[in-house]
């Protein structure tokens, strides 16, 4: 008996831009924190994704430090952060969105999930009113 | 979550009696699953909050309910629209 056949597929429930992902770094607001542990505590299955896209571009802004806060976000794989990789063709429709939010908006639109950024008036050129999560506390 | 993929192992442990009641209560067929879900909980919630300690973030009870009321106000309107 193995009891992993009807195991339930983790779900991405929300996705953090360049804005969400710098701010998580500099400690320069509380906002991705608690939404972090929001969805640890909610139930046992849904994840926040970090898009490689952006996770990259905010590496590259960032001082010694503050990668290592963000390296870290990624780098415990029993945690509710997850990597979300660029594949494909994705590439051209990331770079077209632009580096602050491209592939997050992807994966926004594709797995139904909430975008969190602290620029809703860009997410919400891509992305329904309803499907952008203000985060409010930079 | 890698955890629900990799082989299963017969383990013997030793429970508290109200704690193999309630495994037991689960039905034979059910045990290991329960089991398996019960310690992925407690080592994602374990891990994710030595993530956010070991950054720097002390997260209070108040902040978290606050960005829960939101978030679920977003997917009522979202379940509403669908």
């Amino acid at each position: 008996m193995t009891g992993h056949d009807d195991a339930v597929e983790p779900q991405v429930r929300v996705v953090l831009d360049l804005s969400a992902l710098t701010a998580y770094a500099r400690l320069a607001g509380m906002g991705v924190a608690e939404l972090i542990a929001m969805v640890e505590e909610d139930d046992g299955t849904s994840l926040v994704g970090v898009p490689a896209g952006q996770f990259l571009a905010a590496h590259w802004q960032l001082e010694a430090d503050e990668q290592q806060r963000l390296i870290s976000l990624v780098s415990r794989p029993e945690s509710v952060t997850v990597v979300l990789p660029l594949l494909g063709v994705d590439v051209v429709d990331a770079v077209e969105i632009g580096h602050g939010m491209g592939h997050a908006v992807i994966e926004a639109q594709r797995r139904g999930a909430l975008l969190a950024t602290y620029d809703g008036d860009a997410a919400r050129r891509y992305l329904d009113d309803e499907s952008v999560l203000d985060l409010f506390d930079k | 979550m890698d955890g629900m993929t990799s082989p299963a192992r017969r383990v013997t442990v030793y429970l508290p009696g109200h704690i193999a009641d309630l495994v037991e209560s689960q039905g034979k067929g059910n045990q290991s699953r329960y089991l398996a879900e019960a310690v992925q909980i407690l080592e994602r919630r374990r891990a994710t909050q030595a993530m956010l300690r070991e950054a720097g973030y002390l997260v209070t009870a108040e902040g978290v309910q606050r960005m829960r009321e939101r978030v679920q106000a977003l997917e009522a309107r979202r379940a509403g629209r669908a």
